[in-house]
């Protein structure tokens, strides 16, 4: 790939304010996102919100209506998906059915017209990286969904591309080879270097593999950071509710005081930063559930009174569903102790203002 | 046990018999004009008695001669512009026909339903008054090709509508360009229904009587000469031309076969 003329400055990847119009829709909306050399970058999102839309941009599948898109410094936006030197793996694997694992592999080196000293080396890489041994000869169809899966990726990254993009590759493996993959994928990004941008709706892959997250809804760029801030520091409620698993409250920030009230509950607590309205504003508090702490109740205590009314073993954790006298049903996650809590306890459920999140309400 | 055994027998058995009679219903006709052209009594070739007169005869007629090469130009050509125009058509309407794919399927396939004598002469009359074309060999094929391509469409929309478009997209993506993508990955998945469209435009524009005659008038093809020598008294030539044209027929059907074969040979699973 052609090196950078603004020098070590610009950024290796560059999505410059990416919009994508279909008629009266608008799937991306003036998005902009820079990607670095060795980054893993995840771009999660609901369904429908548009991330999809950004991954096809990117390769070339689709052109957006405004923007830029830039590789190294080279302007890309009007270049064909064959030009690029990008690779990709969809959901659905897509090998090709009517050829081997050998020829699958070695599709996107003829296509790139390597010399075939090239291509056998790169297979040989490709089969000991994905541990393809004795699978070569194969039809796609004789292959496991694990196994068709490191094909795909395989076939993604034989050329050494610019960068790798990945529409949720993961969607169609069961759960313990997703955890299997999830870790094998990172450990390809590290190896090659080179900037895998991966999208999924799964904020647990987004969280578990990435460096950075970029949260996307409604065709707008949400939040993009750090994954440890991401998941501590939302700063949208969109976020808070869409990334972890959390618990919504309705409350009403007292200015005077500096205190939250929960409107359905006789729960207060502290809080300083809700500085946009003054007066009595009403807030959305996130609370995410495995940092909710459970006291047992007793008289005069200041939580929210609760009862537990099943209790979910997730091996090294326990999800307690507590019944308020609300009547609603919160989740707390607790690590596995040698007893767990019986159902029918009485519990008192708060938790430290530093480490929920407050955003005004009605927005 | 035993009783279920010979249930099991009688029931096969009976499918068996009546698979003979179906075969025996559909290619009596068949052998029947195949006996007729190798006997030297065509009217009543039973038992048969072996004479290959009427294929040299045939092979000495310039008429039936100029027929047969004019029928295969019509039947090649024919074939060719039909599927290529039935798999633009599919293409279009599976990828980017979108809520109203059916629709517009259901007016392609729409002149399966008018009949070929009403196709064949409203074809003649407009192609005269409009363009001012005289009946020749080009209008006779397009004419045909009218006919064919609804069934070119159908073959190639069944067998597509199966086809994954985002292979194509994956092709792409590494590095092939969109013709590329067509030969290496669209076109060795999808062969088979071109293959068969080809193979069907062809065996009905060869067999065709009514659009070609009323397109081509003076100029022969097999199906009309063939209408032409009947009222002259059914000559063994005829008979030894219907028998090589079913063979022909047959070689395609069993390409047909042996096609669809291969695909399948492919390991499933």
């Amino acid at each position: 790939m052609n090196q950078s003329q603004n020098g070590a400055e610009a950024p290796y990847i560059r999505i410059a304010n990416i919009s994508r119009q279909y008629g009266q829709v608008r799937a991306l909306h003036d998005l902009s996102i820079d990607i670095d050399k060795h980054e893993f970058i995840a771009i999660l999102g609901p369904s429908g919100s548009g991330k999809s839309t950004l991954l096809r941009l990117i390769a070339g599948l689709d052109r957006p209506t405004a923007g830029r898109i830039f590789f190294d410094g080279v302007d890309v936006t009007d270049l064909p998906p064959h030009k690029r030197g990008i690779g990709m793996v969809f959901q659905e694997f897509l090998l090709f059915p009517h050829r081997t694992v050998r020829e699958n592999l070695a599709f996107p080196l003829r296509m790139t017209n390597q010399p075939p000293q090239m291509i056998l080396e790169r297979l040989d890489w490709a089969e000991a990286i994905l541990s393809l041994n004795g699978l070569m000869d194969r039809y796609p169809n004789q292959l496991s969904g694990g196994q068709q899966q490191r094909v795909a990726l395989g076939r993604g990254l034989v050329t050494h591309p610019t960068l790798l993009l990945l529409d949720e590759p993961l969607a169609n493996l069961d759960r313990e080879l997703r955890n299997e993959m999830e870790v094998e994928i990172r450990r390809y990004q590290k190896q090659l270097g080179i900037p895998f941008v991966y999208v999924t709706h799964n904020q647990e892959e987004a969280l578990s593999m990435s460096d950075r997250v970029a949260v996307i809804n409604g065709g707008k760029l949400e939040a993009l950071g750090e994954r440890q801030l991401i998941y501590d520091h939302p700063p949208t409620p969109f976020v808070a509710r869409f990334v972890g698993k959390s618990t919504r409250f309705d409350g009403a920030f007292d200015a005077a005081s500096k205190k939250v009230d929960l409107q359905r509950y006789n729960y207060s607590f502290p809080y300083e930063e809700v500085a946009e309205r003054k007066g009595n504003a009403r807030v959305e508090v996130f609370v995410k559930n495995e940092r909710f702490e459970l006291l047992p109740s007793r008289s005069g205590s200041a939580g929210i009174p609760c009862t537990v009314a099943d209790v979910v073993l997730r091996g090294p954790f326990v999800e307690y569903i507590l019944e308020t006298e609300a009547d609603e049903r919160i989740i707390a996650v607790q690590p596995k102790r040698e007893e767990p809590l019986a159902l029918g306890t009485k519990l008192s459920l708060s938790w430290n203002p530093s480490q929920c999140h407050v955003f005004p309400a009605g927005r | 046990m035993y009783a279920q055994a010979s249930n099991e027998r009688l029931t096969k058995w009976l499918m068996g018999a009546i698979l003979v009679i179906a075969y025996a219903f559909l290619y009596m006709p068949i052998i029947h004009i195949l006996f007729a052209s190798l006997s030297s009594r065509p009217n009543f070739p039973y038992p048969p008695e072996f004479d290959y007169g009427s294929y040299i005869r045939l092979y000495t007629n310039t008429v039936y001669q100029d027929a047969f090469l004019n029928s295969l130009i019509i039947a090649t050509c024919t074939s060719i512009l039909s599927t290529v125009l039935g798999f633009l058509a599919t293409v279009g309407v599976l990828r980017f026909g979108g809520r109203k794919a059916l629709l517009y399927a259901a007016f392609f396939a729409g002149p399966l339903f008018v009949s070929e004598i009403l196709l064949g002469i409203s074809s003649m009359s407009l192609y005269y008054l409009v363009f001012e074309l005289q009946g020749n060999m080009v209008t006779a094929i397009i004419a045909n090709s009218v006919h064919c391509f609804s069934f070119c469409f159908l073959i190639m929309a069944a067998l597509l509508y199966r086809y994954d478009w985002r292979m194509n997209e994956a092709a792409v993506v590494c590095g092939a360009s969109p013709a590329r993508a067509f030969y290496e990955v669209m076109l060795p998945l999808t062969w088979s229904g071109i293959l068969g469209s080809l193979i069907v435009a062809f065996v009905l524009s060869l067999n065709g009587l009514d659009i070609s005659f009323y397109l081509l008038g003076a100029t022969p093809t097999m199906p009309s000469v063939a209408w032409g020598a009947l009222r002259y008294g059914v000559k063994p030539e005829l008979y030894a031309l219907s028998s090589i044209i079913n063979i022909l027929v047959f070689a395609a059907i069993t390409v047909l076969y042996f096609v669809a074969r291969s695909d399948k040979k492919r390991p499933m699973e």
